[in-house]
């Protein structure tokens, strides 16, 4: 298998683009996953029909080890497919997806493993699967259900690849570092410096204290950008109290117990930036 | 006598849906049928990821009519009325029976051939399953979408439509290996799909697993996966993998972790109970060697990341976790882990103090509760959150504590649920109960208790965990002072569910409650008394407790004057209330002497001072039965 990492990423947008979907940019301020781009969490409220498919960079800063563990970093890159409404052949289509990128599927034990996907500050949640070729987790499949504390109509769908699993698998490499970004540029020369830097900063050096304040004066914005009835602007502040959330969870600053409180400030702010979102559609429908 | 097939073929199912389609479709067949009128000789029901199939054999070809009969007015009745009657059933007047003075409307119904009655069967089946988690699609609500109906009446498709699409006789076996194919009938269901590589048969998949797992060797499955694994998979090959030795200078249980959370794969055991440097696993086709390898590669991530996160964890000590707690903040706002880890010291000791237990192991509990929250920071926890309290006792051995504070602090998180395993030690019970107690306390001081059905910090857990641990090693609480007054009444209400699994029914729950007794173990004490005295001796209790509230009304207990005394009846009940009943027993002793002094007594004499006293002795009387329940929440 001769493939690189941009050129996998290229066949699952030429796959995804002659399906009809819009192809997307990621996004620029810092997400835990593609769902929270506004192209997903907006755009599968209501019920206008959208498909996209985009690449999006997930920061999660726990997730960092230094560039040491050959499938950890604190940034991986997701593919992100939304089809609303749901198509019947939706699973069909994923596989022949995979063999669009040179998996060779029947040769495989690839499983819909139950993974019923719930992210409580967005009030999103839904049900479907892991993806898992040989008990390796490639993709999360789900059915959304709720988005803001809204219940969806119509179903979307969301599959998001985990690119480094499949580009690892593909290329036959048991290490990230080791996979070809393009002919002659590996990952470690993209990302090894990031996983180590960020790394150290996402848990040493980040100051509590400083993002502890981000986040009440991100949700204070928030707050202000919801009054003024622009969802799109309180939404990124949102997404800025989920990236302190994140950094104050690697640095250990919160606890099991104390999570739903952080979590329930959030999940009050994409409601309300939900809502405001559908009215505003819908006044300019 | 036709045999209908039912296959609703869905997108994977997951193994716990399975399980309840497979507890419930027995039934609600068995209820459809009855409600179709229609007798079979065998019901069957199979469940498997893509699949429930139900088959009902020996239907009749048709549902026999029914006569009716409906009677209506007398035979006299005007011609209008008659005429107005025969039209409602459908009948000329000539054809009206007149019987007994009236007429009636007969009719001798007529057959309904099995075909019609089908389509109400299968919705029923459909609409019928309860979910612990249901799901929405374009075509309705089940545990995943439905994509295919298979609905055959021996070799003929039954016609219907349900979940958008059309019942027809085409099925899909194995995704890869397996293809589309027709279904015969019910009576080659089975065989049909084992030709496209899908055994629709729970028990012939768990069978093909256990003999592969067996012929592999002496596997172990102590998260008990297995029973998942056979809805996980249509058609099963085991499979070995193996890793480098290495990994197995962690810890048993941390290898295990790796491999059973998450993966679902078995670890094997040699002779002498080591683990050996392979695993088994389930997989549903490709090719085995591919198959293999990447399982491999998965869990050498996994042992990786544990190996990696362990030696860190060593390195870096307990103590030195102890003392990032600080920067680790508890419930929101209410200080950090660190400050709660000062509060359990004294709550230990306050709940050795109450309860009179040895010493020796006071200091090990004090100590375990000093470390038993640093495990909160190890990098293994944050990889294998399953393993908290483990990991913690893990690195408190490594720092050389005792036995006893090691164990301490791996039990003190249970139970991890609803009549999960409890503390086996002392220190352990203790710590369980200071922890559970201080976060109750705090969270309902600060005004986080659950709402509905909303309880985000797991506080109903915690008050369950309490009051198991407090009955299981028959300690003392005082609630209102361990956790405050409201939290207290909540922690008294988790008794309820854990004594109805015992045969104590509600109303004995509540009447135990109704003492005003605050003691979880004494609670729990009078209503499984209350359970076991109940018959007549109790409904006499019952009856002489309701006479003596009814009676009393709002007259408080208070002292007698006995000079008041005149009668006897009054005197006997007032000198038996010198010795208040202790027991059920003493308390049917009781009862009669209540009956007699009613018997014999006016209460309401026309001297006020008198009528006072006999309302005060009588008052004295509920409050004295009351102190072993409230029996006017008994049923009557």
């Amino acid at each position: 298998m001769q493939t690189t990492f941009q050129g996998m990423i290229s066949a699952l947008q030429a796959y995804w683009e002659e399906r009809g979907c819009t192809i997307l940019q990621p996004y620029h301020t810092e997400v835990g996953a593609g769902t929270s781009n506004p192209a997903t969490f907006l755009r599968v409220l209501g019920t206008r029909p959208w498909r996209t498919g985009y690449v999006e960079p997930s920061i999660r800063p726990d997730d960092g080890r230094y560039g040491e563990n050959p499938f950890r970093f604190q940034q991986f890159y997701q593919y992100q497919v939304i089809l609303k409404p749901a198509p019947a052949d939706v699973q069909d289509l994923y596989l022949a997806s995979l063999q669009a990128i040179g998996i060779d599927v029947p040769r495989h034990d690839v499983r819909f493993v139950e993974d019923n996907w719930e992210n409580p500050s967005l009030g999103a949640s839904g049900l479907g699967w892991e993806v898992w070729m040989d008990g390796m987790e490639i993709t999360q499949f789900t059915y959304f259900q709720q988005a803001g504390g809204f219940d969806l109509d119509p179903i979307s769908v969301e599959l998001a690849y985990g690119l480094e699993r499949l580009g690892m698998y593909l290329q036959g490499v048991r290490r990230a570092h080791d996979m070809r970004w393009s002919a002659d540029v590996s990952w470690a020369d993209v990302y090894l410096q990031n996983g180590r830097q960020m790394s150290i900063y996402n848990y040493e050096l980040a100051d509590v204290a400083v993002h502890a304040r981000h986040f009440d004066d991100f949700e204070a914005e928030a707050r202000r950008c919801i009054d003024a009835r622009l969802p799109l602007p309180a939404y990124d502040h949102v997404l800025k109290c989920s990236h302190a959330f994140n950094l104050l969870d690697a640095r250990r600053a919160i606890a099991v117990t104390d999570r739903a409180g952080y979590i329930l400030r959030m999940r009050r702010l994409s409601q309300a930036v939900a809502r405001l979102h559908l009215e505003v559609e819908e006044a300019g429908a | 006598m036709p045999d209908l097939l039912v296959e609703i073929g869905c997108e994977e199912l997951p193994a716990a849906a399975c399980r309840q389609a497979e507890a419930q479709l027995p039934g609600l067949l068995e209820a459809e049928l009855h409600r179709a009128g229609l007798a079979s000789a065998d019901r069957r029901v199979y469940v498997a990821p893509r699949r429930l199939g139900v088959i009902a054999t020996g239907l009749p070809a048709e549902r026999p009519a029914e006569r009716t009969e409906a009677r209506g007015p007398r035979s006299d009745a005007p011609d209008q009325a008659l005429a107005g009657f025969a039209r409602k059933h459908g009948l000329d007047p000539s054809q009206l029976e007149h019987r007994d003075g009236f007429v009636w409307a007969v009719s001798e119904g007529e057959a309904t051939p099995v075909a019609a009655l089908v389509r109400d069967i299968v919705r029923g089946l459909v609409e019928g399953i309860q979910f612990s988690n249901s799901m929405r699609w374009e075509g309705g609500r089940f545990s995943r979408p439905i994509r295919w109906l298979v609905v055959k009446l021996d070799e003929d498709v039954a016609p219907m439509r349900l979940a958008g699409l059309e019942s027809g006789e085409t099925t899909f076996g194995h995704r890869y290996e397996g293809g589309h194919t027709r279904i015969g009938s019910a009576a080659t269901y089975l065989a049909d799909l084992r030709a496209v590589r899908a055994m629709a048969d729970a028990r012939e998949r768990r069978g093909a697993i256990v003999a592969g797992l067996d012929a592999a060797g002496p596997w172990a499955d102590p998260g008990a996966k297995l029973e998942e694994v056979v809805h996980l998979v249509e058609w099963p090959v085991v499979l070995e993998g193996r890793f480098d030795r290495r990994y197995l200078d962690l810890p048993d249980r941390v290898v295990i972790t790796a491999m059973q959370s998450h993966q679902r794969y078995f670890p094997v055991r040699a002779g002498g109970g080591e683990l050996e440097p392979r695993f088994l696993f389930v997989a549903n086709g490709g090719d085995p060697d591919v198959v293999r390898a990447g399982n491999e590669e998965v869990l050498v991530g996994r042992l990786d990341d544990a190996a990696f996160a362990h030696r860190r964890d060593l390195e870096r000590g307990l103590e030195a976790m102890v003392l990032e707690l600080g920067r680790v903040s508890f419930l929101e706002g209410s200080g950090s882990i660190a400050d709660k880890v000062a509060r359990l010291g004294p709550i230990v000791e306050r709940l050795y103090a109450g309860n009179g237990l040895a010493a020796e192991v006071r200091a090990a509990a004090v100590r375990a509760a000093a470390l038993c929250k640093a495990d909160l920071v190890s990098g293994l926890v944050s990889e294998f959150a399953d393993l908290e309290g483990y990991a913690g006792s893990l690195y408190a051995r490594a720092a050389g504590e005792a036995d006893v504070v090691c164990a301490a602090i791996e039990e003190h998180h249970r139970p991890r649920e609803a009549g999960g395993e409890l503390p086996a030690s002392e220190a352990g019970a203790v710590l369980a109960i200071a922890d559970k107690a201080d976060t109750l306390a705090v969270a309902f001081e600060r005004g986080l208790e659950p709402t509905g059905s909303r309880d985000p910090f797991g506080l109903r857990r915690a008050a369950a965990g309490v009051v198991a641990i407090a009955l299981d090693r028959g300690y003392a609480l005082d609630p209102p002072a361990l956790v405050g007054e409201r939290a207290a009444e909540f922690v008294l209400d988790r008794l309820e569910p854990l004594l109805l699994d015992e045969g104590v029914t509600v109303e004995e729950v509540r009447a135990a409650r109704g003492s005003g007794a605050l003691e979880p173990v004494a609670v729990a004490g009078l209503a499984r008394a209350l359970h076991a005295f109940a018959g007549p001796d109790r409904d006499l209790v019952r009856d002489a407790y309701g006479r003596c509230v009814r009676i009393a009304g709002a007259t408080p207990p208070g002292t007698i004057d006995s000079s008041l005394l005149t009668e006897p009846a009054e005197r006997d009940l007032a000198e038996a209330l010198d010795h208040p009943p202790g027991t059920l027993e003493q308390a049917a002793e009781l009862a009669p002497v209540v009956t007699r002094f009613f018997d014999a007594v006016l209460v309401m004499a026309p001297d006020e001072a008198v009528r006072r006293n006999r309302l005060t002795l009588v008052a004295n009387v509920a409050a004295a039965l009351r102190t072993l329940g409230d029996f006017g929440q008994l049923p009557g």
